[in-house]
């Protein structure tokens, strides 16, 4: 049976952003850090119920990477303040135990800071906007750091780090770099761990196509590089030597004449769901779709076209859920989509019973009989005949498995847009939007 | 009590049959029942294996039901006559909708 994307399910949230990234599963929740407001909130289905604390102590406001876990410590390195700073760069870091309250803290250096933990570790990695002075610090509590830059050997035009990932397959920290800020395209990947990290120049198979925008993301055997500036997406097989594993374009299929970019990507088992934005010129105009594909073993299966207020952000998979992927957005919402098996709701034939009539009493009788004298063999063989006048587990299942997959009949744009017919205008009425006022 | 349809999906428990295994303590929990001793049926209740899947509460049909007349109100609503305002006409539409095309917008 083939696999499909369910249609969206739009979750709320509550906080009034305009941004809303980056998104990360860390432990047991998600972590979003609000770049306008310097908040960071918290969601245990990344759906609902999201909690907001405020990260700031200095009265600034700071950029920030993705959140980390490890061993009971979350972190959230910055990249900058969020305004009014040259260079862009920050030595601001935050901290917390419980992913619910957060403190400030700093780091030995003034970097653009992202990292990633294998599980024992923090690694951070970062560099000045303005020059090639990459610094890479180590911490198993997230609280002490030390700096261990010098274990690593780079080339000229590694200077500037895009992401990190730790690559779970060889036991590595994998460091995309370009060189230093104008970034001319000369890519280089330096991996290694606390004992030392080696550098390589991979330019060419990434097609240069690079940004700060770039990613790295762990899938099964492949290690994921996509940036938001390009349509392209590339696997190398992570089981391999990184260094001298062969980088390989993932085929996406575009619409014809169309342009495409703002490519996201996420994995979870089995399965890399990717979002992009396609822009394609009607007339004198354009019109602009956002898409989501997922591919299962290099394949490419299903086209999903996204409505605008749907404009792909980060794609975060769920640890432990194979199945669901939560999606935000570069607005306030959020969504998420499911895997789910591609079914037509079968014809269901439920409790269409008869009650017991009188032609049936003596065998109630002697069912209830061989029931309490503890004939169980006896009891179901008596009542074997009466299948319509009897009620199992399967029936039961049956009936709640038919509910289930009622609701999960997701269909949330559906009728998106409808005007209310309401006597008073209805709760929630954003602006712009109208209601037909019914008259009474 | 009630179902958290449709703020999410309520899920239900995988029933079992009784077995075997289980008919002398049903028997013994039915002997308690009649005998008005109902402290001792509930004791006698859990002691069979998996149990609260074998048994059918008020609770269980109760949010059965309430799930069923959730998903009535809520595929009521939801496909009632809409009246939809965008660029394109949409797909879905049905008759007895409304569709009011919304011409030269800015993206």
């Amino acid at each position: 049976m083939s696999k499909i994307l369910s249609k969206p399910k739009t979750g709320s949230f509550s906080d009034t952003a305009v941004a809303q990234y980056p998104l990360n599963y860390v432990n047991d929740r998600f972590i979003v850090s609000l770049n306008y407001n310097a908040n960071i909130g918290y969601s245990k289905t990344g759906l609902y119920n999201w909690q907001f604390s405020d990260k700031g102590t200095d009265g600034n406001k700071y950029l920030t990477n993705k959140a980390i876990y490890c061993k009971g410590s979350y972190i959230i390195p910055c990249r900058a303040m969020l305004s009014g700073q040259v260079p862009r760069q920050t030595n601001v870091y935050f901290y917390s135990d419980d992913g619910v309250t957060w403190v400030q803290k700093e780091l030995p250096t003034l970097s653009r800071y992202m990292g990633a933990t294998n599980g024992e570790e923090f690694i951070l990695v970062g560099s000045l906007q303005t020059a090639d002075s990459i610094v890479i610090y180590q911490s198993t509590d997230g609280l002490n750091w030390t700096d261990i830059t010098s274990k690593a050997t780079f080339t000229d035009t590694s200077g500037y780090p895009v992401d990190i990932v730790y690559n779970n397959k060889d036991g590595s920290y994998c460091i995309l770099l370009t060189d230093a800020k104008a970034r001319t395209d000369v890519l280089t990947l330096c991996c290694g761990n606390a004992d030392g990290f080696a550098t390589v120049e991979v330019s060419t198979q990434l097609n240069n196509a690079v940004t700060s925008s770039g990613t790295l993301l762990m899938a099964g055997d492949s290690i994921i590089y996509y940036d938001t500036a390009y349509p392209y997406i590339y696997r190398a097989d992570a089981t391999e030597t990184f260094l001298t594993s062969e980088w390989e374009q993932i085929e996406l299929e575009y619409e014809s004449g169309a342009i495409a970019k703002e490519v996201h990507a996420g994995y979870s088992t089995g399965f890399l769901l990717v979002g992009f934005s396609q822009t394609k010129t009607v007339g004198t105009g354009s019109v602009k779709s956002e898409n989501l594909i997922y591919i299962e073993d290099g394949t490419l299966t299903q086209n999903v076209i996204l409505n605008k207020d749907q404009a792909i952000g980060t794609i975060q998979a769920i640890a432990g859920n194979d199945t669901r992927f939560v999606v935000s957005t570069d607005t306030t919402k959020i969504y998420a989509i499911d895997i789910v098996e591609e079914t037509e709701l079968a014809p269901h034939r439920l409790f269409r019973y008869q009650d017991i009539q009188n032609t049936d009493r003596a065998t109630w009788v002697d069912y209830i009989a061989k029931m309490q004298s503890g004939d169980f063999a006896g009891a179901q063989t008596a009542v074997k005949d009466i299948t319509d006048k009897q009620l199992t587990a399967t029936q039961l299942n049956d009936l709640f498995n038919f509910i289930v997959e009622m609701q999960n009949i997701s269909d949330p744009t559906f009728k998106s847009d409808v005007i209310k017919t309401s006597s008073t205008a209805p709760a929630g009425l954003a602006v712009g939007k109208m209601y037909f006022k019914e008259y009474v | 009590m009630g179902t958290t349809f449709p703020t999410s999906t309520q899920s239900f428990p995988t029933m079992q049959d009784m077995t075997a295994s289980d008919a002398l303590l049903v028997s013994q929990f039915q002997q308690a029942m009649q005998a008005g001793n109902l402290s001792l049926a509930q004791t006698i209740l859990k002691q069979i294996t998996d149990y609260d899947t074998k048994i059918i509460s008020a609770e269980l049909l109760n949010t059965a039901w309430d799930t069923l007349v959730a998903l009535q109100k809520y595929f009521t609503t939801r496909y009632s006559p809409a009246y939809i305002i965008s660029e394109t006409q949409p797909e879905d539409q049905e008759i007895g909708d409304y569709w009011f095309e919304v011409v030269e917008t800015d993206e």
